[in-house]
């Protein structure tokens, strides 16, 4: 309608969104980081075990995003598309740079006002131990495991991102739990 | 017996029980362990939360996603160009016809006549220099900017000829004005490409 206030790009949906960063709209790219920023920190984290390395890789697939947003076709959902990125730099990182977890004293904004101290850090060490684990899997088990226990893209997602078959998926899936058992056994 | 695949055993730690595997789930206690363990690890695995970083830090990333990507120096294919630069291009590309068609129609008309011994050619407004385009590297190299031009990006900027503008621009320019033009044409070129 002649006169009418375009929508700020906040309230755009994907689509319309994507849209707009293609076109050079003003912001438009800050408020598709900040969609997605968590998920993809959050991912990152799991395959690094460590705040830094997770930032550090965070902001190169938004970067790689940003170059590459106007090859994304829209066959899967935004996050996903991410999540390939995101995968490929860590699998990237994995190869150049052997793991590095933090240590369980480095955890320090976690919410646990309702249970006692002892169960805060019997958690805390639990939790770092699974992590540290995690990261001493193998690249394509860790980046299975992680994209379906934690970011629940279905078997056939993960077989787009990691460029294999859903057969791959579960057998890699299989062997992290696996393996990771024995890891937690032997931490 | 065959035992379930790790592929069923998988699918059952996930929650999911296909109907060929259930009567061997059923009565095999190996393969209901093997699943067991594999839920189990699951579960742990995923009661792990990332821990949270500074409230502070969302803000820096993405304040860090903003800068990388401003660094970024878009590549873009040879006919490619941004509408500033493609506006600053079609104004002096379109100078460039007129001035260039200016300066050749009397050199044609003059090519038929010759010029006179001393190079120069009495236009009876003022005298012309005897001049040689193709040897002049500004325009050249305007030339071959506005071979890159797409006239769709022309018109979409708004900078398509009107009603007899180029009859206007052939009509007026004398020697001095297409000096200085060509003058100015050098510093917007500069300009636009800084």
């Amino acid at each position: 309608m002649p006169g009418a206030e375009r929508p700020s790009c906040s309230e755009l949906d994907e689509p319309a969104l994507i849209a707009a960063c293609i076109d050079g709209r003003s912001g438009a790219f800050d408020v598709l980081v900040e969609r997605h920023r968590r998920a993809i920190y959050q991912l990152c984290h799991r395959f690094v075990a460590n705040h830094e390395d997770a930032s550090d890789l965070s902001q190169e697939v938004f970067l790689r995003a940003f170059r590459g947003l106007r090859n994304f076709k829209g066959q899967s959902s935004l996050a996903t598309w991410l999540y390939r990125i995101a995968v490929n730099v860590c699998l990237n990182r994995a190869a150049a740079k052997p793991p590095i977890s933090e240590p369980i004293d480095e955890h320090r904004h976690l919410d646990s006002r309702t249970e006692s101290a002892t169960e805060r850090v019997l958690r805390q060490e639990r939790a770092a131990r699974v992590r540290a684990a995690i990261v001493q899997l193998p690249p394509k088990q860790r980046a299975a495991l992680i994209l379906r226990a934690y970011h629940e893209l279905t078997h056939q997602e993960i077989a787009e991102t990691l460029g294999s078959s859903v057969g791959a998926v579960k057998a890699n899936v299989f062997h992290a739990l696996q393996n990771l058992k024995r890891l937690l056994g032997e931490l | 017996m065959r035992h379930l695949s790790s592929s069923d055993l998988v699918d059952i730690a996930e929650g999911t029980l296909v109907a060929e595997a259930r009567p061997h789930f059923a009565r095999c206690a190996a393969c209901r362990r093997r699943a067991s363990e594999l839920r189990s690890t699951l579960r742990l695995a995923t009661e792990v939360e990332v821990p949270e970083p500074s409230p502070l830090f969302w803000d820096r990333l993405s304040a860090r996603v903003r800068a990388a990507v401003a660094d970024e120096v878009p590549t873009r294919d040879p006919g490619w160009l941004s509408w500033r630069l493609a506006a600053a291009v079609a104004s002096v590309a379109l100078v460039v016809l007129a001035v260039g068609f200016t300066l050749t129609t009397p050199l044609w008309q003059r090519a038929r006549e010759g010029p006179a011994e001393n190079g120069r050619v009495d236009t009876g407004s003022s005298a012309v220099e005897w001049t040689d385009l193709a040897d002049d590297p500004s325009l050249a190299f305007v030339a071959e900017l506005a071979d890159n031009l797409e006239w769709d990006a022309v018109t979409e900027a708004g900078l398509g000829l009107g009603a007899g503008a180029l009859d206007h621009a052939l009509g007026d320019l004398t020697q001095d004005e297409s000096v200085e033009l060509r003058r100015l044409l050098v510093d917007a070129l500069a300009k636009a490409g800084a």
